[in-house]
């Protein structure tokens, strides 16, 4: 320590003043090679630039963001299905209309008009004279 | 002897694609060796500190145009070195004052007296001390007493005055006589 700043120290602090510093070895030639050594490190980096990720959201939205995921492909692949099925019951339906013959048709068709005039004849029953003469006029 | 290019100057060629590479080199030589002493008073082992400069200055190159200059060219890179200083303690999970604890030949040694066990006692409660002072005062009692730079060299660097570089480093001083005597 050179003995102006010895003086100074000495005058504010006795006790820091009778410390003395002695500096670590340094290997010879550090100083004047560092910045050659520095550029050289810097080139080889950005030559060869390290496969890095880069992180856009933290870990917990990471969880998150493929909860969010996997429930809309599971949602997507859930209504695919049901499309799915619904066009085969669809098409089964047309496929099996095809095969019928025509008195088949007839026949099925004769049933379902007995049918619906039972049930005419049946919801006709419950209603009183002046509603039938109502429902008649319509 | 000419004068040392100014860090403006030094920025300016730095922005320049042609002259970046060399005003790097220049920040480097003109800075180094404070960075590097600032570095070593934290980190004992030669090759460890050399390891961490190089992070330094790394990052320096990589952030120096981002740069702002709202402070002085060495505030920040003292403040870089600084951060560097503690990740390593951080990765290396060591305190500044195990290591300290550790001293061997490679550690600034302070004496006392001729009895070695005492001058490592001083020297950790030094350390301890320092680190309690708020960072301009420690830069400037870095600069001054590890560093033995003039109060001009400082004041230029750190862009203050002589006065108010003076009264920084004598309260700096006091608080660590005061730190010395207490403990």
């Amino acid at each position: 320590m050179n003995k102006e700043l010895k003086d100074e120290i000495n005058e504010l602090a006795p006790l820091l003043a009778k410390l003395e510093a002695e500096k670590p070895s340094v290997p010879n030639g550090y100083f004047e090679n560092f910045s050659s050594k520095l550029m050289q490190k810097i080139k080889e980096e950005e030559s060869n630039p390290e496969l890095k990720i880069i992180s856009f959201l933290p870990p917990k939205k990471y969880l998150a963001a493929a909860a969010v995921f996997i429930f809309m492909g599971l949602s997507m692949l859930l209504y695919k299905l049901e499309h799915q099925q619904e066009n085969t019951t669809n098409d089964s339906v047309d496929a099996y209309v095809q095969e019928l013959d025509e008195n088949s048709i007839i026949e099925y068709a004769i049933i379902n008009t007995n049918e619906q005039l039972e049930e005419t004849d049946h919801y006709h029953s419950y209603l009183d004279e002046e509603s039938l003469i109502e429902e008649i006029n319509m | 002897m000419t004068d040392p290019i100014k860090d403006y100057e030094l920025l300016e060629l730095f922005r320049n694609e042609r002259t970046r590479e060399k005003a790097f080199e220049l920040i480097v030589k003109k800075y180094q060796e404070k960075i590097y002493w600032q570095i070593r008073r934290q980190i004992t082992d030669h090759s460890d500190a050399d390891d961490v400069m190089q992070e330094v200055f790394i990052k320096v190159w990589k952030s120096l145009d981002n740069f702002r200059e709202d402070s002085q060219l060495y505030t920040w890179l003292f403040r870089i070195a600084s951060n560097e200083c503690i990740n390593f303690h951080r990765k290396n999970k060591q305190s500044i004052h195990t290591n300290i604890d550790d001293a061997s030949e490679q550690q600034f040694l302070y004496k006392v007296s001729d009895n070695p066990t005492e001058g490592h006692k001083i020297q950790k409660l030094l350390a301890a001390a320092i680190d309690t002072l708020p960072e301009k005062q420690k830069m400037v009692f870095h600069l001054k007493y590890y560093q033995e730079l003039k109060y001009e060299e400082i004041a230029d660097m750190l862009g203050t005055s002589v006065g108010a570089l003076k009264a920084s480093f004598h309260i700096a001083v006091k608080k660590i006589e005061q730190y010395l005597t207490e403990h």
